[in-house]
């Protein structure tokens, strides 16, 4: 079994849970994103995979977004987390907790 | 609003159009508001990546910018697809739903054989419905034609069928038809349920 495949899927399972806990601190713009949860997780991050799983949360109405244009010209697409997307990232948080408990179980007997 | 950098080098405005090209490319079946805001987003992104980059230079910095963000064509398919979806809207339209499908099964076989299988379904609604209106001006060569050998014929034929049975007779182009639109729905009724989970 090629554990960096399976690896990777672990990633990309986690990664909209992680979206969600980094927005729940403060709003960011795609790339700032990218780079904020590169910094404080140990996920490597693939840059474009980050926008379809932004839109999929923004249709699900768990994040909202809004354009700021800026002295130098470049607009940037900001995202916040909303109300409906922070109880379901409570929920999230206990699902998560739920399996990690149950996996350290499996993995100390 | 839009944003297309001052390059130096004529070669890194080259390389500039030619990805978002291949970005528009991708995502060509959503609506205008959909792509330019996608568009405007990735090209903020590329801006930003490119412009952090330490080297002196802009081609090696735009290569790596556009790197690090990855293949539009890879990454953008899974947007393309839940548009595509989405825009199916009350109306059953396969085109809409097979693109979908078409998006999604790049990455999945089992989309894929889904796709194949309602490709078939259909191509067969679209020979019932042929058939429904050609036996309307021919009906000597379209229908369900029971020979007095056994031998049967369900289309179209060049063949003679003065000595076969007409089995439905005036019945069949109404029958063909009906049977055309019921299959059309189903299979997109059914597409898009799938499509939904």
């Amino acid at each position: 079994m090629d554990i960096d495949k399976w690896e990777s899927q672990v990633r990309k399972g986690v990664l909209e849970f992680v979206i969600l806990l980094v927005l729940q601190r403060n709003e960011y713009y795609g790339y700032e994103l990218i780079k904020r949860i590169k910094e404080l997780t140990s996920l490597d991050v693939s840059e474009g995979t980050i926008y379809p799983l932004l839109n999929r949360l923004k249709k699900n109405d768990l994040i909202s977004s809004k354009w700021v244009e800026f002295e130098t010209g470049v607009p940037r697409k900001y995202y916040n987390i909303t109300e409906v997307g922070i109880e379901v990232l409570r929920k999230m948080n206990d699902s998560w907790l739920g399996l990690n408990s149950s996996i350290q179980k499996l993995m100390v007997e | 609003m839009d944003i297309d950098p001052k390059f130096q080098e004529k070669v890194s405005k080259k390389i500039w159009d030619d990805y978002i090209y291949r970005v528009s490319r991708t995502i060509r079946h959503l609506n205008k508001e959909q792509r330019n805001e996608i568009k405007l987003e990735l090209k903020s992104h590329l801006f930003e990546s490119f412009s952090e980059r330490e080297s002196d230079n802009e081609v090696e910095n735009l290569i790596d910018a556009m790197e690090s963000l990855g293949k539009p064509e890879e990454y953008l398919k899974t947007i393309a697809a839940d548009k595509v979806l989405k825009g199916t809207g009350k109306f059953l339209n396969p085109k809409n739903l097979m693109l979908g499908v078409f998006y999604s099964s790049v990455t999945s076989l089992k989309l894929g054989a889904l796709m194949i299988s309602f490709g078939i379904g259909y191509l067969t609604s679209l020979i019932f419905a042929l058939i429904g209106i050609i036996r309307i001006f021919s009906p000597e060569h379209a229908g369900f034609f029971i020979y007095p050998n056994g031998g049967y014929i369900i289309g179209l034929t060049g063949a003679s069928t003065l000595a076969a049975r007409d089995v439905f007779g005036a019945w069949t182009s109404p029958l063909f038809l009906l049977v055309a639109i019921i299959l059309y729905i189903s299979l997109s009724v059914s597409l898009k349920r799938i499509l939904k989970q």
